[in-house]
């Protein structure tokens, strides 16, 4: 690589390829051994480099206000109370995770320092759970790993493996066990997607079969972008409401510094900056659900957010964990945002890993400027009232003469009192209304089913007391 | 030791795939690969599209030759072990691996030991490692 500038005078013109590691090849930890991996330009030995890693580990699974705790001690024994629920893909991250959680929950006999007393040494005697969502049934021909999963998951016997299904969105089934009244009056809900108010309409009858209503959703959103967003959020909703019924109070995800990195950037793309917090800690609470015995509040956290894909690499590899893999989803990547921010996000961390850490850092410190008013009845995330006159005011959805339908119009307050746009966060509400060859194709088709948890959310949702009326025959008196 | 020798004797270098990377290697994790000790410049060391490096090398290229490093290693695996061809591109791009592949070179990260140029020893193990195997 050259640039135009002249070598004889300016020996920076030629912009050779310069080393990837600041000094010398030593550990600039111990300064003793030779390096074994270079990290952002430090270089690391293998003893050294498991020991920052644990410690970035430990650091990120303390809550704030653990962290506030006046001693060490303090803040390891309370990170290790709390019953937890891992995520665990087959990938990379969620492997490196359920090993670093493992080895922090019940610390093997090589692990133990600081004496027999110290808090990090005592065998922790809460649950932790670890869940798989399996999502062979989204698409035909995918396989279904979940044996793989189980042979994979045996090894960490301290851990108990649930398996739950993507299609578990859509089964009233699934969903009875949140829920204080039973299967039968769990409502479904759907839209339509020809009108952008996006008509909401929901019914107590029995749905149909979850993996074709799971199809059926998919098959009709109108970009890859969509579809891929889609997956995410039911995944990451079906953890929750597991974590929920599993009482839980923290969702732990393998989410690493490159991914977290990569999300970030996907998320604002597709619209979702208010939620630049939420890509690194959340905490969500499930709404209109009878859990008065179960605590009120599940935080997700991401312990792996400041250890890059290289870090998780080379852990896997020297601790010889098996990675199953990610099963490939036949989603045109090169055509979703999800996609080509991964594809060059992982191009930058060859050249440039400190700019990919530097995303993750900056987006720490933004907070967004609104306060949030409601959550999304989709994603579940907070959202700030007014994105529908937001998008009124950024983009045109229809030509001149041709408002009937635009739900971005402020006169149609009418039309958004039976649609389910105004419970959506910005986000959302674009997946939905993407314009693309597809969505020209869908016009006019019928209802769209939804994911369950969509009508206990939306604002529109059915009333206990009709839900009691309805099935109110069947009931036997007290 | 005479040039005749040189140019059948052979380095045997044990190759790893880890991280996912073994599915397009025939499912195998270890292989045996035997390389010779110098290989033909690769085309970067030759620049086709820069007239004024073509026509300088022009008539060197004939007799020159490099030492066999972990560059001609990656070519060689691409070319000659790689089962998978139609996803020839998650393994190698632009004569180096694709970004999200991590190297080891006797289980030390390649950038110590300077990445593709890094000339091979008899023995060598070298492992190849995907990072694009998701949260």
């Amino acid at each position: 690589m050259s640039s135009c500038g002249n070598p004889a005078t300016d020996p920076d013109a030629l912009m050779e390829r310069r080393a990837k590691f600041d000094k010398t090849t030593d550990c600039i930890k111990c300064k003793v051994e030779r390096g074994s991996i270079v990290v952002r330009h430090a270089v690391y030995c293998k003893n050294c480099f498991f020991a920052v890693v644990t410690h970035k580990f430990r650091r990120s699974l303390e809550h704030p206000s653990d962290r506030m705790a006046s001693d060490a001690r303090q803040a390891a024994s309370s990170s290790r109370t709390k019953s937890s629920l891992v995520g665990f893909s087959g990938g990379l991250g969620s492997t490196v995770l359920l090993d670093a959680v493992d080895r922090f929950y019940f610390p093997h006999e090589d692990l133990k320092k600081g004496g027999k007393a110290h808090p990090r040494n005592k065998k922790t005697s809460v649950k932790v759970h670890m869940c798989y969502v399996e999502m062979c049934n989204a698409f035909t021909g995918i396989t279904d790993r979940t044996s793989d999963i189980t042979d994979a998951c045996k090894d960490y016997e301290n851990l108990e493996l649930h398996i739950c299904r993507l299609e578990d969105a859509f089964d009233p089934n699934w969903w009875s066990k949140f829920h204080p009244l039973g299967t039968n009056i769990i409502p479904s809900s759907s839209i339509r997607l020809d009108d952008e108010a996006l008509p909401f309409t929901q019914s107590i009858e029995s749905s149909s079969d979850p993996v074709s209503n799971l199809r059926k959703y998919l098959t009709s959103l109108p970009t890859p972008t969509a579809v891929q967003s889609a997956i995410k959020t039911m995944v990451r909703v079906i953890l929750l409401y597991t974590a929920r019924f599993l009482r839980c109070s923290q969702v732990i995800l393998g989410t690493s510094l490159t991914s977290l990195s990569i999300n970030l950037i996907s998320s604002i793309a597709q619209g979702g900056g208010f939620n630049v917090p939420e890509e690194s800690y959340e905490e969500w609470t499930a709404s209109s659900v009878d859990f008065s015995a179960q605590p009120t509040t599940i935080r997700v956290i991401r312990p792996l957010r400041d250890i890059g894909m290289k870090e998780c690499s080379a852990w896997a590899w020297w601790r010889n964990l098996l990675i199953i893999g990610k099963e490939k989803l036949p989603i045109n990547e090169r055509q979703s945002i999800g996609g080509l921010t991964e594809e060059f996000i992982i191009g930058l961390e060859k050249d440039y890993p400190s700019t990919v850490s530097a995303i993750a850092r900056t987006c720490a410190k933004v907070n967004p400027k609104d306060e949030a008013t409601s959550r999304c009845a989709v994603c579940q995330r907070p959202h700030p009232s007014g994105a529908l006159d937001w998008k009124a005011r950024i983009s045109i959805r229809s030509l001149s003469g041709d408002e009937s339908s635009s739900v971005t119009d402020s006169n149609t307050h009418g039309d958004r009192a039976s649609g389910l746009a105004p419970d959506l966060c910005y986000a959302c509400y674009s997946h939905f209304v993407s314009r693309s060859s597809k969505s020209i194709a869908i016009q006019g088709d019928s209802a769209i089913p939804l994911p369950t948890w969509v009508s206990n959310s939306s604002s529109r949702k059915v009333s206990l007391e009709r839900l009691k009326e309805s099935i109110g025959e069947y009931l036997l008196e007290e | 030791m005479t040039s005749s020798s040189s140019s059948t004797e052979q380095l045997k270098i044990n190759v790893d795939f880890g991280g996912g990377l073994e599915i397009l290697f025939d499912n195998k994790r270890s292989h045996v690969v035997s390389l010779p000790l110098r290989v033909a410049p690769s085309s970067s060391d030759t620049n086709p599209t820069d007239p004024i490096s073509s026509s300088t090398t022009e008539s060197a290229t004939a007799d020159e030759t490099r030492p066999t490093d972990v560059s001609a290693l990656i070519d060689h695996l691409k070319d000659n072990v790689l089962s998978d061809r139609k996803r020839a591109g998650l393994f190698a791009e632009n004569g180096t691996v694709r970004p999200g592949v991590l190297v080891l070179i006797n289980d030390s990260d390649w950038e110590l030991e300077g990445e593709g140029s890094y000339v091979l020893k008899d023995g060598d193990n070298v492992s190849f490692i995907s990072t694009l195997h998701g949260g």
